[in-house]
């Protein structure tokens, strides 16, 4: 449904993204993962217009995204980025009916229906309840909520997700993720996710884009990305690559702390490693 | 919240639904301020040093519409209320109006509190176009429309597009480097005039008067050459409100919600700028209205600009209306600089208004 | 959140008696007799010699003592150097200053100084022995006061109200310069030429008197009673609509309070500044007013009555005049 050929984006002089590809099928969810500074956000900025590109191409279901109008292309892909600045004074359920934006024209004003679709997506991303509260006055799960629904109710075809849970709590990462998750196979959404956490989106994801200094050094179902091997690479830390008892998908720990016992362990536990 | 898949929503009796900011919604509220609005206008053409009548007043009022007689007044009344007191009340309400609901815009723009009509040079462009003319020979030649108010007009827009040409790079205009322009270009005129006041200093009362600002030479010419900027200006960014809305949010999630966001800034800062300098050029340099006006309507009646716009036009044409009053009543015969009125009136009241929302704040924590 | 009318009326209401009782206790206008008059100099014209030391009071109290005659005058006020010529002292001047347009031996002067925002360099580069000033801008005088040079300093607002006052300016720049002779002479001529005034005048009496505005600018500022300007109109027995001005030598009036005052004669101190009789007339709503319906609008030059000098007899006569033709043949 996505496909991205042969980015480049350079920030002035200095090239951030060269060369990458990247693909996403209906109802899929992509984890993009990198170390900082990798170009992760930039691709996500790429696809939604927020930067310009010097060569390649993206294309949304085969329409080049370059010729898109902004509203044309709201109306089919949300963005949800972290820590979003939500202006004080406004209920949730303002906020989430911004999200009705693309779909509403300069003199209309939202409806009855674009009340029924947010009431879904608050309901969905469970914040329905907090739809009178002023969003200033909300924690930080519930404001990520609010912004997920208010992504929801512009009723997309494709999710970006910029580094959506880092500054939520445990519990509140795995909901978003499940989330995420649902809503991709009950709606044949596409989400592209950026994340940090590789174990979690191993555990959500379809299929993973690693981005290392600007290219995909990896693609691929996660047990086919996440080998200690590339992770130690890419990342340059020491891991261990294990499997998640229930679901097989790998967990990524970082090898022990210290070097000493680090080699200890490796002579130790050899050829323990899946 | 459990890790489960969310429950559905309990099945109550159906709560009332949300209201919903439609504009059949909101017309009874801009009715209503509307009608008090005009209520304030009638009182303050009634009020004045000389008393005249409330029935009087009104009687003439209706009397100076077409087709309609209300018999004889004495000639010194008659112009009174309707030569001097009626555009004199129109003028202050246009201006206020205009100054609230571009200050409303301003801030709505720039996301940023302090952020006013003056901000990017209008009123120090206009101020320098009514100084070329106060020192020109062209002030001493009596002419039937006077130049002051097209040249304060002109040096206004010019000042503004100056700013927004200085601070354009690449088809953006970011609105820090909008305000840093508009500083800019605001101090530069600000000197200019500062320097041909002193220079051509037989003309420096006049000029002082001009800066000074007031409505004690309202004329029905005044409020004719003024008032289709002002209220053209005002009808045209209604329809912006609810993007102005999604505008607070951040301007990259706003572009991301397909929102146009220079188109947006362009037409709402034109609009504002042209009403302001039109205000400028007939009242001059009133400040504290289109800073303060904006917030004390946000504090009583929220963010909203479908609600913000029109209720800022409404509370700072009845504000300035009152204040008018006073300066041409409270020492009577005798006229007091309406910056000063407006200084002493607003600042008690909005901290009485921010002492309130703190208040609220507390009680909340 | 309703909003709390009643809270707000009555802030308006409070903030209202606040500036209210501001504007009404603001330093009123003393006595009719000027402050600045304990100079034992007669004004009947008998002539004294010249004597040396010559006291003199300044407007911020400060004594000033002038020992011997100066020979380098630089005047920063247009109605002392009018005065200055008229005397005949003219010789001494070392500089005038810019806005000087009377006689045209003064407009022509050499040497001029800004009097506006005066350069306190310029000033000491011309070494002069006094220093004339009308009003002191940008604490000049102090400054003077530093550098050790003598400053005639007369502020026009506090110390000439009246035309007494003016005539009191010139007998005393007379002694300064030692040309009391022809000091006492002006004196005597324009003190002839104002009592003809008030007999012309002197049946008048207050019930049939003529009210006046005096206008300084198109925004209505006007002269109050208690100024030089307002001395004209208390001759003439005319009834000042701007009244003591609520304390200001020159308030601003509304509109509707010159409408309302209906005056029977309008004097134009502005026609240099694009007024003119026919602007006046067209004025909406002013058609109303009586001086309007008779004609009786005048134009006086603002050089001549806004001034503090010799001329102000030129304004009286001319005004007196134009007001009451039939009494002055």
């Amino acid at each position: 449904m996505l496909s991205v050929r042969g980015l480049h984006v350079s920030y002035g002089e200095h090239p951030v993204l060269r060369g990458v590809d990247l693909d996403a099928a209906r109802g899929e969810v992509v984890a993009v993962l990198g170390p900082n500074g990798c170009g992760k956000t930039t691709l996500l900025r790429a696809i939604t217009g927020g930067v310009a590109y010097s060569a390649g191409e993206i294309a949304i279901d085969g329409a080049s995204v370059r010729g898109m109008s902004a509203g044309a292309l709201a109306k089919r892909v949300a963005v949800v980025t972290q820590g979003a600045v939500l202006p004080e004074g406004f209920t949730a359920l303002e906020v989430a009916l911004m999200g009705r934006t693309p779909h509403l024209r300069l003199l209309q004003s939202e409806g009855r229906r674009d009340l029924q679709i947010v009431q879904a997506a608050m309901q969905r991303a469970d914040c329905w309840q907090l739809r009178d509260r002023r969003v200033e006055e909300l924690s930080g799960g519930e404001r990520q909520r609010v912004v997920i629904s208010r992504a929801l109710a512009q009723e997309p075809e494709l999710l970006l997700l910029d580094e959506p849970t880092s500054h939520l709590d445990l519990q509140h990462q795995v909901d978003t993720f499940r989330l995420l998750r649902e809503l991709c196979t009950e709606r044949r959404l596409t989400a592209v996710a950026v994340v940090h956490d590789l174990t979690l989106a191993a555990m959500f994801s379809d299929r993973m884009a690693l981005l290392a200094d600007g290219r995909i050094e990896a693609t691929g179902a996660p047990a086919d990305v996440l080998r200690a091997e590339t992770i130690e690479r890419v990342y340059g830390i020491a891991v261990r690559v294990l499997a998640h008892p229930d679901t097989g998908r790998p967990v990524v720990v970082p090898e022990a702390a210290t070097a000493a016992a680090g080699e200890a362990r490796r002579r130790a536990g050899a050829g323990a490693a899946p | 919240m459990q890790l489960a898949r969310p429950r559905a929503a309990p099945a109550r009796a159906p709560a009332r639904p949300p209201a919903l900011l439609t504009w059949r919604a909101l017309a009874p509220s801009y009715a209503l301020a509307l009608a008090a609005t005009l209520a304030v206008a009638v009182f303050a053409v009634s009020w004045g040093t000389v008393h005249i009548a409330p029935l009087t007043t009104l009687s003439i009022l209706i009397g100076h519409l077409p087709f309609v007689s209300t018999g004889e007044h004495s000639a010194t009344t008659d112009a009174i209320i309707w030569q001097v007191r009626a555009p004199r009340v129109l003028l202050a309400g246009l201006v206020g109006a205009t100054l609230a609901y571009s200050g409303a815009a301003y801030q709505g723009v720039f996301r940023n509190p302090l952020a006013e009509p003056y901000l990017i040079g209008v009123a120090s462009g206009a101020a320098v176009g009514a100084t070329l003319i106060i020192i020109s020979p062209l002030f001493v030649a009596a002419w039937f429309i006077s130049p002051l108010p097209p040249a304060a007009f002109a040096g206004a827009l010019i000042a503004v597009a100056l700013a927004y040409g200085l601070a354009r790079t690449a088809g953006r205009v970011g609105t820090a480097s909008l305000i840093l322009s508009g500083v800019a270009v605001s101090s530069m005129c600000t000197s200019l005039v500062t320097y041909l006041m002193l220079t051509y200093n037989t003309r420096t009362l006049a000029i002082l008067t001009w800066l000074l600002g007031g409505f004690n030479t309202a004329s029905w010419q005044k409020v004719a050459i003024s008032a289709p900027y002002m209220i053209a200006a005002g009808v045209l960014i209604l329809p912006f409100a609810r993007l102005l809305n999604v505008m607070q949010l951040d301007e990259d999630e706003a572009r991301q919600l397909g929102v146009n966001v220079e188109r947006i800034k362009l037409g709402v800062l034109g609009l504002a700028s042209l009403a302001t300098a039109a205000a400028v050029s007939v009242s001059g340099l009133i400040g504290f209205v289109g800073l303060i006006v904006p917030h004390a309507v946000r504090m009583i009646w929220g963010p909203d600009y479908r609600r913000l716009l029109p209720l800022s036009a409404c509370f700072g044409a009845s504000f300035l209306i009152l204040a008018d009053v006073v300066a041409r009543s409270i020492d009577p015969g005798y006229e007091v600089p309406i910056g000063v009125v407006t200084a002493l009136i607003g600042a008690p009241f909005f901290l009485y208004l921010l002492r309130r929302q703190n208040r609220a704040a507390e009680g909340r924590a | 959140m309703r909003n709390n009318w009643l809270g707000r009326l009555v802030l308006l209401l409070a903030a209202g008696m606040l500036l209210a009782a501001a504007c009404s206790s603001g330093g009123k206008s003393g006595g009719k007799t000027p402050a600045f008059n304990d100079n034992p100099t007669t004004i009947t014209g008998i002539a004294t010699v010249a004597q040396y030391p010559v006291p003199v009071a300044r407007s911020d109290g400060k004594p000033l003592s002038i020992a011997q005659a100066p020979a380098r005058i630089v005047s920063l006020s247009p109605g002392a150097t009018e005065i200055i010529y008229a005397i005949g002292a003219e010789a001494t001047l070392a500089a005038v200053d810019k806005n000087a347009d009377f006689p045209d031996a003064a407009k022509s002067f050499p040497t001029k100084v800004d009097a506006f925002e005066p350069n306190i360099e310029a000033i000491t580069a011309l070494k002069p022995d006094l220093v004339i000033v009308a009003s002191d801008t940008g604490g000049i005088v102090a400054k003077l006061d530093e550098l050790k040079i003598p400053v005639f300093y007369v502020d026009i607002d506090k110390s000439v109200k009246t035309i007494d006052d003016i005539f009191v300016q010139i007998s005393l720049l007379g002694r300064i310069t030692g040309k009391t002779e022809k000091a006492d002479a002006l004196v005597a001529s324009l003190g002839e030429r104002r009592k003809k005034v008030e007999l012309a005048v002197r049946d008048i009496v207050d019930s049939s008197a003529t009210k006046v505005y005096h206008e300084l600018d198109e925004t209505f500022y006007s002269a109050s009673a208690g100024t030089f300007v307002g001395d004209i109109y208390r001759i003439l027995h005319m009834k000042n609509i701007a009244g003591d001005g609520g304390g200001v030598a020159y308030p601003q009036l509304t509109q509707e309070a010159i409408l309302a005052a209906n005056p029977g004669l309008i004097v134009l101190a502005d026609e240099g500044f694009g007024v003119t009789v026919d602007s006046v007339k067209a004025r909406p709503g002013w058609s109303a007013i009586d001086a309007v319906k008779n004609g009786q609008i005048l134009g006086v030059d603002p050089s001549i009555v806004s001034r503090p000098g010799p001329r102000i007899i030129d304004a009286l006569e001319a005004i007196a005049k134009g007001a009451y033709p039939n009494r002055f043949k």
